[in-house]
């Protein structure tokens, strides 16, 4: 049980961790750079949001699996086999979460006034000086709040994981894993006490998001 | 003469297109027109913040923009400040760290001010250590000029920077941009509505109205040209001046304002006397007379000379110099009777409590 | 007044945090990097019921042995489909033919690698105080409003149900009060909630719920044989170590296991 706790918030993190800077820079790339093309970038991030996540575990599966074409290349390149371990678990939960996590720090980018970035132009800031001292600073309540939401989906990601990184115990069964187990298998009491964690987890994830989302808005 | 900055910018967007061409000097230009004339979108390409479709700018000569040589400088490598409407000031920082925010990127060889030095002469000395989210409209405005000043521009980019204070505050960043531009020799480009606040800042003016350019030249020649009687409101004109308290007289309730060479009675003022102050005459309140008028109930009638008559828009603005030039502006008919000329001999009669003073918000001492 | 440079101290901050983030990611990756020692545990897809008598003979087969399993526990047909699309299965056991049948028509499994583990049986549930319940023709009687099975679609435990129900020929008057269930675990609580008089489940499925009562058991000869079946699926990493559990699993002290937790232990183990 503690196992499936530990990996939960292992994956989730690292799920968090692969998605901030690409979040980060897809937001940047849609609200502040305006890319061509941006309104694309911005329907193929929430796009996770639209498909069954069983189906994102498969296409994931498909394509990093044995036969898959990356798959096919980290093992001859690196001798990497990603399915079935908790580093696939933790890509299927980037992927699932991502939506969240971009959409609110995109609405956080926005309320960054366009005319505080030139003015740091102007004084002679570089793109990048005036992300990392005016953009990121003012928006980094909205970012942060992102991540928490982004975590709380990812500790609570099944769909993509049972398929793409399985149901090992000990290393790959997250909470949510955990407790289908269970209750697959009549464990009702110990499924119920992981249903417990879970939610204890979420309200606390979300407590801090909504207090910083309130603060954000100040 | 060679031109400071040469433009000819053609810019579209939807069914507006701002199409314009201008030599700017070293001194104040303005860039004059009603809100959507494109003055906004001229500035920032100018700055780097938008692209022309084509056309050329260049700064003394070295392109910023070229679309024949396919140049476009980011914002950062023109190295102009620009000073936006709210100041655009950074709120996570303090007074101090947004004035140091542009210093400590220009290269030393390049630096002309110390920060010292501008935050004197806009007097925000004591402002340096607070958060900018409680200043005043008007501290703000000085903040955002001395961060802006603070990185040395070769030159400043003002979008209308007045525009959301009231009148004493606005009448006093008129003053600190005006010491700004003798004293700190900076080239300016002042972006604004307000014939006013053209009239009391700019050399030259170039008036825009949907994207072209109307006119173009010394201010005083632009407001009275017939086409920016179009687009121009006088009846909202003011002389904005800069005065010296000579005295206060707290039981007559009148103050007395050296102008020039003129003293005037004005309305009762907090300021002691030496102070600089800037005062407003509204250019429709000033009445001409020819010879030394009777006694009236105004308390001022200051010998002068017409220097210019202009007609434009139904209305006739005479340009007067009692030391100062200002303008008063009187209807068709009243010139014609009056026989009005130039080098006429006038008295101008104003009545004490038509002039407005503004007692600069920081210590004059530390202006000027 | 003086005027200090302010350090970019945000900067800074910023940028020794993200290479922190960075550093812990690639240790963190240490921990996923292959290696193909021999020590890399083999990773067995077995199907969900088979869990708890599973896990205990994984480490017994480790003591035994020094091989270490990962268990990955399913619904057989979808553990077929995951590794027909490339999961890393070094053994597969799977409740049914059907689901083993399917690596066979794809090249990942030898039919002369199939063997037969256990058997299982099916049974009749109801509450505890549904006493009139003995047999098939019985679940018609009035006093019984609804049976719960699995949807025949779903899973091999509704196939098999509805092969005995026809045989038995109580199927079509039956359908009417039949309620279908998406696996077992869901027949099994809508008979414990009281939602359904009477559900047909494994044996093995129904000793995981004692408030449950076992009225009888389904004759075995009114459906085809219920088998647990174990196969070594083509190119496994790990096909040695992987033949050499298959092996113990087929073993009488691994039988007697399995018997204990209910399964029907088979008299030899070639399909």
């Amino acid at each position: 049980m503690l196992d499936a706790i530990l990996i939960s918030v292992q994956v989730a993190l690292v799920a968090t961790i692969i998605n901030l800077p690409v979040a980060l820079l897809l937001s940047w790339l849609v609200v502040k750079k305006r890319v061509r093309g941006a309104f694309l970038l911005d329907i193929l991030a929430s796009l996770p949001l639209a498909v069954p996540p069983v189906v994102v575990g498969y296409m994931l599966l498909l394509m990093l699996g044995r036969n898959g074409p990356v798959g096919r290349i980290l093992e001859a390149a690196l001798g990497w086999e990603l399915v079935f371990t908790w580093f696939a678990a933790a890509l299927a939960a980037a992927i699932i979460s991502f939506p969240l996590t971009a959409r609110a720090i995109m609405v956080a980018m926005q309320g960054v006034d366009e005319r505080i970035e030139r003015s740091a132009r102007s004084l002679g800031a570089g793109p990048l000086r005036v992300i990392v001292t005016i953009t990121l600073p003012l928006a980094y309540r909205g970012i942060l709040a992102g991540v928490l939401l982004g975590f709380v989906r990812a500790v609570s990601e099944f769909g993509a994981t049972i398929v793409v990184a399985g149901n090992i115990p000990g290393k790959t069964q997250t909470l949510p894993l955990a407790i289908y187990q269970n209750v697959q298998l009549g464990q009702d009491g110990e499924a119920m006490t992981l249903v417990a964690i879970s939610i204890a987890l979420a309200i606390a994830a979300l407590a801090v998001h909504n207090w910083l989302v309130a603060r954000a808005n100040r | 003469m060679e031109s400071f900055l040469h433009l000819r910018v053609n810019k579209s967007y939807g069914d507006f297109s701002l199409d314009c061409e201008a030599e700017f000097d070293g001194g104040v230009t303005a860039v004059f027109g009603p809100s959507g004339s494109g003055k906004t979108t001229l500035l920032d390409c100018i700055a780097g913040m938008a692209s022309p479709d084509s056309g050329e700018i260049r700064l003394q000569g070295s392109p910023l923009y070229s679309s024949g040589e396919r140049v476009d400088l980011a914002p950062e490598k023109r190295r102009f400040g620009y000073v936006f409407q709210h100041g655009a000031l950074f709120p996570h920082m303090t007074v101090l760290e947004n004035v140091m925010y542009g210093y400590v990127l220009t290269p030393e060889g390049e630096r002309r001010f110390e920060p010292d030095e501008v935050v004197n002469l806009l007097g925000i000395s004591h402002l340096m250590d607070r958060g900018v989210k409680n200043l005043s409209g008007g501290e703000r405005q000085r903040v955002a000029l001395a961060r802006a000043l603070a990185s040395s521009p070769r030159m400043l980019l003002l979008d209308e920077p007045l525009a959301s204070l009231d009148a004493a505050h606005r009448a006093s960043i008129l003053t600190y941009l005006r010491h700004v531009s003798e004293q700190l020799e900076t080239p300016m480009v002042y972006v604004s509505h307000s014939l006013s606040e053209v009239m009391a800042l700019a050399t030259n003016t170039l008036a825009l109205s949907q994207g072209k350019r109307v006119a173009f030249g010394p201010t005083g020649e632009v407001m009275a040209h017939p086409d920016v009687a179009q687009i121009a409101d006088y009846s909202t004109l003011e002389n904005i001046l800069e005065a010296e308290i000579v005295s206060t007289d707290a039981s007559t309730g009148t103050s007395m304002l050296r102008l020039g060479e003129t003293v005037l009675v004005g309305p009762p003022t907090s300021a002691v006397p030496g102070k600089q102050v800037t005062m407003s005459i509204r250019a429709g309140d000033i009445i001409l007379s020819l010879g030394v008028p009777p006694k009236t109930s105004a308390r001022n009638a200051a010998p002068s000379v017409i220097r210019e008559i202009r007609e434009v828009g139904g209305r006739v603005l005479i340009y007067l110099d009692i030391g100062e030039q200002f303008i008063a502006e009187v209807t068709p008919a009243s010139a014609h009777e009056l026989g009005l000329a130039v080098g006429s001999d006038v008295h101008v009669v104003i009545k004490s409590n038509s002039i407005l003073v503004f007692g600069s918000e920081a210590d004059p001492g530390a202006v000027g | 007044m003086s005027v200090n440079p302010p350090a970019t101290i945000d900067s800074r901050k910023l940028l020794r945090s993200v290479l922190l983030a960075a550093g812990a990611l690639v240790l963190m990756f240490g921990s996923v990097s292959c290696g193909d020692g021999s020590d890399e545990p083999i990773l067995i897809f077995a199907a969900a019921s088979l869990t708890d008598p599973l896990t205990e003979l994984a480490e017994r087969f480790e003591d035994e042995t020094g091989i270490k399993s990962d268990l990955n526990f399913a619904g057989s047909n979808a553990l077929a489909r995951q590794i027909v699309a490339g999961a890393p299965a070094d053994l597969f056991l799977s409740a049914g033919a059907s689901p083993v049948d399917l690596l066979v028509e794809e090249g990942l499994a030898s039919e002369s690698d199939i063997r037969e583990l256990l058997g299982n049986e099916l049974v009749v549930v109801t509450g505890p105080d549904a006493g009139s319940v003995n047999s098939l023709g019985s679940l018609l009687d009035d006093s019984v409003e609804r049976v719960a099975i699995v949807d025949p679609g779903l899973g091999p435990a509704g196939r098999y149900a509805e092969q005995a129900l026809r045989s038995d020929g109580a199927w079509d008057a039956l359908l009417s009060k039949t309620v279908l269930a998406s696996d077992v675990r869901a027949v099994l609580s809508y008979v414990e909630a009281g939602n359904a008089d009477a559900g047909i489940v494994y044996r093995t499925d129904a000793a995981t719920v004692p408030e449950l009562h076992v009225a009888f058991a389904v004759p075995s000869e009114l459906h085809a044989p219920i088998r647990y079946l174990g196969v070594v699926p083509v190119g496994a990493d790990r096909s040695d170590a992987a033949s050499r559990m298959l092996e113990f699993l087929t073993s009488e002290a691994a039988s007697n296991e399995f018997g204990r937790f209910g399964f029907l232990v088979l008299p030899s183990n070639a399909r």
